[in-house]
């Protein structure tokens, strides 16, 4: 089974289109968590001055989890589902990364209960950390 | 100050209520970014709505701020572009302490539920700032 | 760990994350009236139970966690 997903693939387990694709590599899934990345564009829809603002790099959490729970569907043969985020929790955001950084996002699965999800995430920027905390996330039933 | 995304909301007013500056939106269904959140099903994304707290926020400081830490943003609903005429954004800034929502103060009529008149909020933030 | 060893660390830790009056985590009081958990708070809980006793509490056993006495005996029965 396909284990490794770049770019366009991705849409098969996200539902997010563009200009607003924020995640673009899915490995090493496991039950309990994955590695996610993206490679920071000039005409990135959360760009500003060269530089990821916040919201780009709390919106690529969000999609991470959505491709992490995204491929568990695709596993199953199901469609993506939308995904929501319910609930951003000690985040921390430590510096705005540049156009042309890849980003590599390892993600922990805490907790889940009744259709949500509680993920930890650590984003890095080569060694050095740009973003952590916890998020949770629901997705939308059928 | 500057907007990150250009035609995602317009600012109509501003007042300041009791510390608070209370600033009524207005979203705007044909921003780009819903053509991808999501095809067909237009959701303003929260990290947008986080976004235009921000830069609400950076009007009330005179200045652009960095969101640096969100000890906890609960969102309650989802808000869509099309659902709202207008939403308020109340914006409350101690030095780096940030405390936001946004809210509604009407909630418009849904499928079997009268409009109501009560005001009802749907995304809550408490941060810092820089 | 006994058994009161463990409902004392159950109570100590669930009151200070959820910002509870201790004295209201009695026995047979339930949990999510108690605690006020909401559907999103409910997996902070979960994730909490896991992190401090290992025990991951399944979506088919939640429901029949009721009280704090059900879940003391959920942890007693569970934990390794």
């Amino acid at each position: 089974m396909k284990t490794v997903f770049r770019d366009a693939e991705l849409f098969d387990l996200i539902p997010q289109r563009p200009p607003i694709v924020m995640v673009d590599l899915l490995q090493n899934v496991t039950d309990s968590g994955a590695e996610t990345g993206l490679t920071i564009k000039e005409d990135n829809l959360f760009v500003h001055n060269g530089q990821m603002q916040e919201p780009g790099l709390i919106e690529h959490i969000a999609q991470s989890a959505a491709a992490f729970a995204g491929f568990k569907g695709y596993a199953d043969g199901g469609q993506p589902r939308l995904g929501y985020i319910g609930e951003i929790k000690r985040l921390f955001v430590y510096a705005r990364p540049c156009v042309g950084a890849c980003l590599h996002t390892t993600l922990r699965v805490l907790g889940e209960a009744a259709g949500i999800t509680l993920l930890a995430a650590e984003v890095k920027d080569g060694e050095a950390l740009v973003a952590e905390g916890q998020m949770k996330i629901f997705l939308k039933e059928d | 100050m500057t907007k990150l995304i250009e035609d995602f909301y317009d600012i109509l007013s501003r007042r300041d209520e009791g510390g608070e500056s209370v600033f009524e939106v207005t979203l705007n269904p044909a921003c780009k970014v819903y053509e991808g959140h999501f095809p067909g099903t237009p959701v303003s994304p929260g990290v947008c709505n986080i976004q235009m707290i921000l830069e609400c926020a950076s009007e009330v400081a005179g200045k652009p701020l960095m969101l640096t830490y969100i000890a906890q943003c609960r969102m309650t609903r989802l808000i869509t572009p099309n659902e709202f005429h207008t939403l308020e954004v109340r914006i409350s800034l101690d030095g780096e302490n940030l405390r936001a929502s946004i809210g509604a103060e009407s909630v418009p009529a849904q499928e079997g539920i009268e409009a109501g008149t009560e005001r009802e909020t749907y995304l809550t933030l408490k941060g810092t700032v820089a | 760990m006994n058994k009161e060893e463990l409902i004392e660390k159950v109570n100590t830790t669930l009151a200070e994350e959820f910002e509870t009056d201790i004295e209201k985590l009695t026995p047979d009081a339930n949990i999510k009236k108690t605690l006020e958990l909401d559907s999103l708070s409910l997996v902070d809980m979960i994730a909490l139970i896991d992190n401090e006793f290992g025990v991951k509490i399944a979506n088919t056993e939640l429901p029949k966690i009721q009280t704090f006495q059900a879940l003391y005996d959920y942890l007693e029965a569970n934990m390794k």
